[in-house]
């Protein structure tokens, strides 16, 4: 959450009333992996579905500045860099 | 080695051949093999990071091989196969000594406080206690996909919003951060409706275990749909519109239902 989107407004009275609990996360620990991974290697989570268009370096720069708009379906990876 | 470099905030970024990464003491260069766009990337590019100096590498979704190591590097060798958490933990503040480097005090960010993996190589810094070997089956494109998104949702329902089976949870937003939290809150046996503008990603989100969708271009109250859906209220709502950090409001009771009233 940066630029314009990082002080969305929080209805206190609400968080008070119903007790809600906003809670932030800002990726994971690398020891705290394990637990995930061995959810990839049994097949419950298939992160390789989420994986979009692979794209080489060279045309990072114009896809990295296409970025502010709206995104494909899926996380676009850079896997060719000669 | 080839790099994306750009020199100012918002100007276009140029492959440029720039310096090799030498490893720092407890540090290690890595190949990058894959590295995954972000849309943190581009807010770097915008200038809108305050840790970012110019000119600079973006990039912090890497997956590679490690290919030299500091002499205090004791874990990883050339050759290992590895990614890295975006939030690179010092191993030594009073945050990871608790054992949350995702907010060490001194944190690094590989594409944010120093030069990123949209590059040959990049050098991470205090390895023994961040990198992740992977295993032997697993593609660097989706070890690459893991590194912001996937592992900041996987925080998000599992670690922090402590979804338990049968609970709702609402996922506004169906980009990375909100793909990866419905594949995961699913896992976990939650009921998860997605929420996004159009159609093609809600078809997405129900292919990977969403039950309910939810498209807000054409729903003139979401809050009213969720709690329609859910039978009074959500248990958890996430931000997923945001990344790489990201919100969730969670309700002790399905009553909660001003869990979905968030500003997005
Ligand atoms: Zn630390
Ligand atoms: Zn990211």
């Amino acid at each position: 959450m940066l630029g314009e989107h990082a002080r969305p407004q929080v209805p206190m009275d609400k968080v008070i009333a119903f007790e809600l609990e906003i809670l932030g996360s800002h990726g994971m620990q690398a020891y705290r992996y394990s637990a995930m991974m061995e959810m990839i290697r049994t097949g419950k989570l298939k992160p390789e579905l989420l994986v979009g268009k692979r794209i080489s370096l060279e045309d990072a720069p114009a896809a990295l500045m296409a970025m502010g708009g709206f995104e494909g379906i899926g996380i676009g990876v850079v896997t060719r860099f000669q | 080695m080839k790099a994306v470099v750009f020199e100012k905030f918002g100007e276009a970024p140029t492959i440029q051949t720039v310096p090799d990464p030498k490893p720092a003491a407890d540090g290690v260069v890595i190949k990058v093999e894959a590295t995954g766009l972000c849309r943190s990337d581009w807010h770097g590019w915008m200038g809108h990071d305050e840790g970012i100096t110019l000119p600079h590498v973006p990039g912090h979704e890497l997956a590679g091989v490690v290919v030299a190591a500091g002499k205090q590097v004791s874990r990883w060798k050339a050759g290992d196969r590895v990614t890295v958490p975006f939030a690179v933990g010092c191993g030594r503040c009073f945050e990871c000594n608790s054992g949350n480097h995702q907010v060490c005090e001194h944190q690094s960010q590989p594409g944010f406080t120093g030069w990123g993996s949209f590059a040959e190589y990049v050098g991470i810094e205090h390895a023994d206690t961040n990198l992740v070997r992977l295993p032997d089956e697993m593609e660097f494109a989706t070890a690459a996909s893991l590194g912001c998104r996937f592992v900041t949702s996987f925080r998000a329902i599992v670690d922090q919003g402590r979804v338990t089976p049968g609970e709702w949870v609402a996922v506004h937003g169906c980009g990375g951060v909100g793909l990866s939290a419905i594949m995961i809150a699913s896992a976990m046996g939650a009921n998860v409706i997605a929420i996004d503008l159009t159609d093609e990603k809600l078809e997405f989100a129900k292919k990977i275990g969403a039950v309910a969708t939810i498209n807000a271009s054409t729903t003139p109250n979401v809050v009213k749909a969720v709690k329609q859906i859910t039978n009074g209220g959500a248990h958890m709502s996430m931000d997923a519109l945001g990344h790489p950090t990201t919100v969730s409001t969670r309700s002790p009771t399905c009553a909660g239902a001003g869990a979905t009233s968030r500003s997005d």
